[in-house]
């Protein structure tokens, strides 16, 4: 390998996207180019870095979903909760709108069964 | 379930599996759309109309790619719409980058997130999706539309500016 082919590939192992077996034949070179392993040594603190600043970016806002539930899979009609978290026991029901048909659910401890389908 | 798996289940009309699909995606879509946009309210769209693409179209995603290319490649397409309409006078101001903190270790990471946000859009979303996503070269070329050696030229000059500015 090459060092040009080296440095083609450093950005893509530093960010986790290179094959093993690309990965292996690269740090054979770099082990013995020391200009390759200061490179690699920056693109791997650089990608480091990256992650850590994107993973930071919010996510999408929480109400994303019911606009996409709203034009795709339909809108919660009625959501009603009873029960205690503290005795680990809950019971839900609701009922949604998908198209014309109206189906609605039971959920008992987080199993969910759907009861109604008009 | 894989996300191929979960897409087969939702181009079946299953909502509970779109739930599911939109939770896995919803975050990473708004974090690319936000990187491309700079603008939370539009990223927010993307968001929305990525993903009522994907229900719509899930029966006609035939393998080829990953899941997440192709996701990608949809909110992709819509950002850059929404890019044109802004620069047809539909201009909404970006948002203000965040403010320096006494903080080094914020510091820096608020001086790489700076560092992106000046590179062209299309060395941002290479940076994005090969560094957070972990897509290699082919996959980013199939989201971006353009041969494997544009995506590793584009990766190139990022490198390279990246590093001049942190080093700087």
């Amino acid at each position: 390998m090459t060092c040009d082919q080296a440095q083609g590939l450093i950005p893509l192992y530093a960010a986790r996207a290179l094959s093993e077996s690309d990965g292996a034949v690269l740090i054979a070179h770099v082990a013995q180019c020391t200009v390759c392993q200061a490179e690699l040594v920056e693109a791997m603190r650089l990608g480091h870095e990256l992650r850590a600043a994107f993973a930071r970016l919010p996510g999408a806002p929480e109400g994303t979903w019911l606009s996409v539930a709203a034009r795709t899979v339909g809108m919660p009609l009625l959501q009603v909760d009873l029960g205690s978290e503290v005795a680990g026991l809950s019971l839900s029901v609701g009922a949604t709108r998908t198209g014309t048909p109206i189906t609605g659910s039971l959920s008992i401890l987080g199993r969910e069964m759907p009861v109604l389908r008009i | 379930m894989d996300d191929g798996e979960l897409l087969a289940q939702v181009a079946r009309g299953d909502g509970r599996a779109f739930r599911d699909l939109y939770e896995r995606f919803a975050d990473r879509v708004f974090r690319f759309a936000l990187t491309l946009l700079r603008n939370r309210h539009l990223a927010e769209d993307v968001v929305q109309e990525t993903m009522i693409a994907v229900w719509k179209g899930a029966g006609s995603f035939k393998g080829r790619s990953r899941v997440s290319t192709w996701i990608f490649g949809i909110a992709r397409h819509l950002a850059y719409r929404t890019l044109r309409d802004e620069a047809q006078g539909e201009r909404v101001p970006e948002e203000r980058g965040e403010e320096a903190d006494p903080c080094r270790e914020v510091e820096r990471e608020v001086r790489v997130r700076r560092a992106v946000a000046e590179l062209p859009p299309e060395q941002r979303e290479v940076v994005f999706l090969a560094f957070y996503e972990g897509l290699p070269y082919a996959e980013i070329a199939r989201v971006q539309g353009v041969p494997e050696g544009t995506v590793k030229s584009r990766m190139f000059h990022a490198k390279k500016r990246l590093a001049e500015v942190l080093r700087s």
